[in-house]
């Protein structure tokens, strides 16, 4: 190109670095429309506070109701029953033994089974099967037993103990047992979306809120009726950017998040579980401005930290609720625009220094596929904290999301 | 402060370092300015635009080492001259008028030392608009004739007679320049 003509080449480097005088009231004039355009957000940021603080409310007083309601209840009364039925069964069944004595022992082992059958029903109730096994096991040994055991018991007030023993092991099962569903440690493994994800075209309102008084609206530039052909060129100019970004008039549309995660749960107790992780979610938005077409893509890496409750369960279902929060941080991400005269393709790195911070809480139903894997489905709810950045997502423009998340579990450890 | 420290400051609305950015560059991107639309006056409304697009987009700004900052702010200055440009289009696609361009000998290669760059800029902006458009695109922006014609909608033959004639004016008044400098 500029090879042979050396006499441009001069011209060039000649006036490459040339600086004109520039009139000193233009940086006012700069700094004046600068300030006209405020930051719109922190009004916003203002309500969603609130909206934010509303939404841990009900979050905790979820939680805390879950913990009062009548399911857990009925499972704790239920767990209650079982330790009151059992000494009383224990207590019971001697009786009818001793007073059966002189029966014959096939009756003596009917009444036994009918004591062993009861506890195997309440049990079976609670949903622990895997231990009805167990009792089922305690209730033959017992039947089996009675016709030695009696004798003792005759003799022996004492005698009840070996049944009570035996009884207060098999409680000992029931109330510990539902350790075992809510294992000590589980891997989980998801896949999830915003339900409630993309919208119509954001940024519009932006536009109109953010643009300098001096520039007109694409589209609009006729409304102008301006005195000289200069001013004119000048607004309809601007309503034709297709320089590097003037990223707040960009008309965005968000696209539905994508997020993958891997989890693990500590079980802390025999409902309350502690959930962390890893996760990436990629946000993905088209941009348009005019001519120009293109799209932003940012891809984050996170960390969720959540408690858990288990709220129901049987051998196969596991109900839970979960509450908690994340932090997020952008770990790469993209501008690709380009604009029909390919005059400013611009592809561009964005780096987003802020952290992301939500609060998040969601119910879930796990089924058990084997013994060690179990398969969920969790729909929750997420609140996405402003982060104070320039780029927008659809964590901006739609900062309450639902979301539906699923899953597999395995359990690593019992 | 460096530059850097500079680009990191106005993306986060830093007023002294918007001004320190400013009063660094302002100069030489107004030259530019003067250059492309060869009036002082709407050069000095798009260096205002320029900068105002500056300031909302340096936060999406990815310092990538010397020269590099020099480089975005003359794009985003030369984009909006263009714009402004093109409303003004008219003129562009016109094919060039063969009489008024006179022949003119090749004048000394290295002679542009002893011409102020200030008197540069004005036969530059003497010149008709169309040739000056082609003649910043060629030599400022280096681009090639295929490219200029795609951008300004014109033929690649237009592009390429358009810088001839301009370089062919412009060496016409320098030499003018320097025979009145010798008296």
């Amino acid at each position: 190109m500029m090879k042979e003509d050396k006499w441009l080449d001069g011209l060039r480097d000649r006036m490459k670095d040339y600086s004109e005088p520039v009139p000193d009231n233009l940086w006012a004039d700069i700094e004046k429309d600068l300030e006209v355009t405020p930051k719109v957000i922190p009004m916003r940021g203002r309500w969603q506070m609130v909206a934010a603080v509303a939404l841990l409310l009900v979050v905790s007083s979820l939680t805390l109701w879950f913990w009062h309601s009548p399911a857990v209840e009925y499972m704790e009364q239920q767990s209650a029953k079982v330790e009151e039925v059992l000494p009383v069964i224990s207590e019971v069944t001697p009786q009818p033994l001793l007073a059966e004595e002189k029966k014959e022992t096939p009756s003596k082992a009917i009444v036994k089974r009918k004591a062993s059958d009861s506890v195997f029903s309440i049990i079976h109730e609670c949903g622990i099967y895997e231990d009805m096994t167990l009792v089922q096991e305690e209730a033959e040994k017992d039947s089996v037993d009675a016709p030695v055991v009696v004798p003792e018991e005759k003799n022996d007030p004492k005698e009840e103990h070996p049944l009570i023993r035996r009884k207060a092991l098999i409680a000992e099962n029931v109330t510990t047992s539902p350790k075992k569903k809510s294992s000590s440690l589980n891997l989980g493994i998801s896949v999830g979306n915003g339900l409630m994800g993309s919208g119509g075209i954001s940024g519009v309102s932006d536009f109109i809120n953010v643009q300098t008084p001096e520039i007109s609206i694409p589209g609009d530039s006729t409304n102008h009726s301006t005195d000289n052909r200069k001013q004119a060129a000048l607004h309809a100019r601007s309503a034709s950017k297709i320089n590097s970004l003037d990223y707040q008039a960009l008309e965005k549309k968000h696209r539905i998040p994508l997020v993958v995660g891997v989890s693990l749960r500590w079980a802390l107790n025999e409902k309350w579980a502690l959930e962390s992780g890893l996760t990436y979610t990629m946000l993905s938005t088209d941009l348009s401005l005019g001519n120009q077409n293109g799209e932003q893509k940012l891809h984050y890496v996170g960390i969720p930290l959540k408690v858990s409750r288990e709220l129901w369960s049987d051998k196969r279902w596991h109900v839970y609720a979960m509450a908690g929060g994340a932090v997020e941080k952008c770990v790469y991400g993209s501008l690709k625009m380009n604009d029909k005269w390919n005059m400013s393709d611009v592809n561009q790195r964005l780096e987003v220094d802020e952290l992301q911070w939500s609060i998040q809480a969601s119910v879930g139903a796990q089924y058990r596929l084997a013994e060690r894997v179990g398969v969920y489905v969790e729909p929750g709810v997420a609140y996405y904290f402003e982060d104070g950045s320039k780029i927008e997502t659809i964590r901006k423009d739609k900062p309450l999301n639902f979301n539906l998340q699923v899953g597999l579990r395995l359990t690593l450890k019992k | 402060m460096n530059e850097t420290e500079l680009v990191k400051r106005c993306g986060k609305g830093d007023n002294l370092a918007r001004k320190q950015l400013y009063e660094r560059y302002a100069g030489q991107l107004l030259a530019v300015c003067i250059r492309y639309t060869g009036d002082r006056e709407v050069a000095q409304d798009i260096l205002h635009d320029s900068f105002l697009n500056v300031f909302r987009s340096i936060g999406h700004f990815v310092y990538q080492g010397e020269g590099s900052l020099k480089a975005w702010l003359h794009r985003i200055v030369v984009n909006e001259a263009l714009g402004y440009l093109r409303q003004q289009s008219v003129s562009l696609s016109h094919e060039v008028v063969m009489d008024d361009i006179p022949d003119v000998e090749d004048s000394e290669e290295d002679d542009w030392e002893t011409i102020p760059p200030k008197v540069i800029l004005q036969f530059v902006q003497e010149l008709p608009s169309g040739y000056r458009t082609v003649f910043n695109l060629y030599v400022f922006e280096e681009k090639g004739h295929k490219e200029i014609a795609r951008l300004l909608g014109i033929s690649e033959h237009s592009s390429s007679s358009q810088l001839s004639r301009a370089r062919a004016l412009l060496m016409k008044k320098v030499n003018q320049y320097r025979k009145q400098m010798r008296r």
